[in-house]
């Protein structure tokens, strides 16, 4: 095995150990932190359901960023849906056999593609040019651009003009996936892209990209508008009834 | 709350399929499987030589291919080097072309079976329209 594929495998393992024990952490520290107050924002829901429909809305759809901003909601939707499809059609490269949807899935992969270069080049644009947009960009989200420009920049690059072999490059990551290395292809735009792939999973739970798993924690929208009809007490400021009663009365009258 | 650690989860499974599936079949630890087409097909790489070297069919045999098409449906001129039929002079459709696009999953766009216009048998050059 040569001596660059031993340093990717390890850069591989390195990176995805970083990315799963990282999310992991940051997941367990947004769960962790309390949420004392009762504040959906209205109009919000006043049940279960409501709050899982309103989740899915945000999600999928993004509809708060779609009644703040229409014009960084139409770049930022956008590239998000070339990366679902990007990301997906990677899924060929790690499983034996690739079901038929997927292969579908590919017939849309230029589109997905340029469309998700486009709006990242289109975010980094607003970034620079509206005021207000750029009184609040700090270092980190002109590096997260940029690496992501990098990323589908030479994804698009290595798909469409300096090709590599495909089968080699299943091989590879399949070597990876049961945990027995094989060679890796030595393509320079090969090697560019899965090396700012691996330092974006690097730095992804350190960086604002952990807004992927920070959304479900949004008390804004997490929480049910029953504040009348059920008292919220938080877990670590349960104390005794007496208590509580004592120090209600107290601040009423202050 | 309990929502969200359902979310997470299953976005966890979704990211670690391939580490799953791959232990749940027991491959772990296994050489990966390979497309066999090169010892099926008969044909020895080090051996027998192609239109252009191996690396670059490899990697850009559709980019040929593509190119020859247009030439001769759009532009009538035909050079008998990159033609399909003389890919099947060698190869077969079943043991080369389908073993390795079925191993990418990457559609071959020539043929009948995946939405082209070939046919999967080799090609009989006096029934092709004349340009």
């Amino acid at each position: 095995m040569s001596g660059l594929t031993i340093f990717f495998v390890i850069y591989a393992y390195v990176a995805i150990l970083f990315f799963i024990a990282g999310f992991l952490y940051r997941i367990w520290k947004y769960a962790s932190t309390p949420a004392p107050l009762k504040i959906p924002q209205t109009p919000a829901p006043v049940a279960a359901p409501g709050v899982a429909r309103r989740m899915v809305a945000e999600v999928t759809l993004f509809k708060s960023l779609f009644n703040g901003n229409k014009i960084i909601w139409l770049f930022g939707y956008v590239f998000h849906l070339g990366l679902l499809v990007a990301l997906l059609k990677h899924y060929r490269f790690a499983f034996d056999y690739s079901p038929s949807w997927l292969v579908y899935l590919t017939t849309f992969e230029l589109y997905a593609g340029l469309i998700m270069l486009g709006g990242l080049m289109m975010l980094f644009l607003l970034r620079l040019v509206v005021d207000r947009t750029n009184f609040i960009t700090v270092m980190t989200d002109y590096i997260l651009l940029v690496l992501l420009i990098g990323i589908a920049g030479t994804g698009l690059l290595l798909k469409h003009f300096y090709r590599t072999d495909v089968t080699s490059v299943k091989e590879f990551v399949l070597g990876l996936v049961s945990f027995n290395p094989q060679e890796m292809p030595a393509d320079a735009f090969f090697i560019i892209h899965i090396t700012l792939v691996f330092l974006l999973l690097i730095y992804f739970p350190f960086s604002k990209l952990m807004h992927s798993g920070g959304i479900f924690f949004s008390p804004t929208r997490n929480q049910v508008d029953n504040a009348r009809d059920k008292r919220l007490v938080t877990p670590w400021a349960a104390a005794p009834e007496s208590i509580q009663i004592a120090s209600n009365m107290t601040q009423e009258e202050g | 709350m309990t929502r969200a650690y359902v979310a997470l989860i299953i976005f966890a499974l979704v990211l670690a399929s391939p580490f799953i599936v791959s232990a749940a079949s027991g491959d772990i630890g296994d050489t990966p499987l390979k497309p066999d087409f090169e010892t099926n097909g008969g044909i020895d790489p080090d051996v027998d030589e192609c239109v252009r070297d191996v690396d670059f069919m490899r990697s850009d045999h559709m980019v040929l291919l593509k190119e020859e098409r247009v030439k001769v449906v759009r532009h009538a001129d035909r050079n008998e080097k990159y033609e399909i039929e003389r890919c099947f002079s060698c190869h077969e459709y079943e043991k080369f072309c389908k073993e390795c696009h079925d191993y990418n999953g990457v559609k071959p766009t020539c043929f009948n079976e995946t939405g082209g216009c070939h046919t999967n048998e080799k090609l009989d050059k006096s029934e092709r329209p004349e340009l």
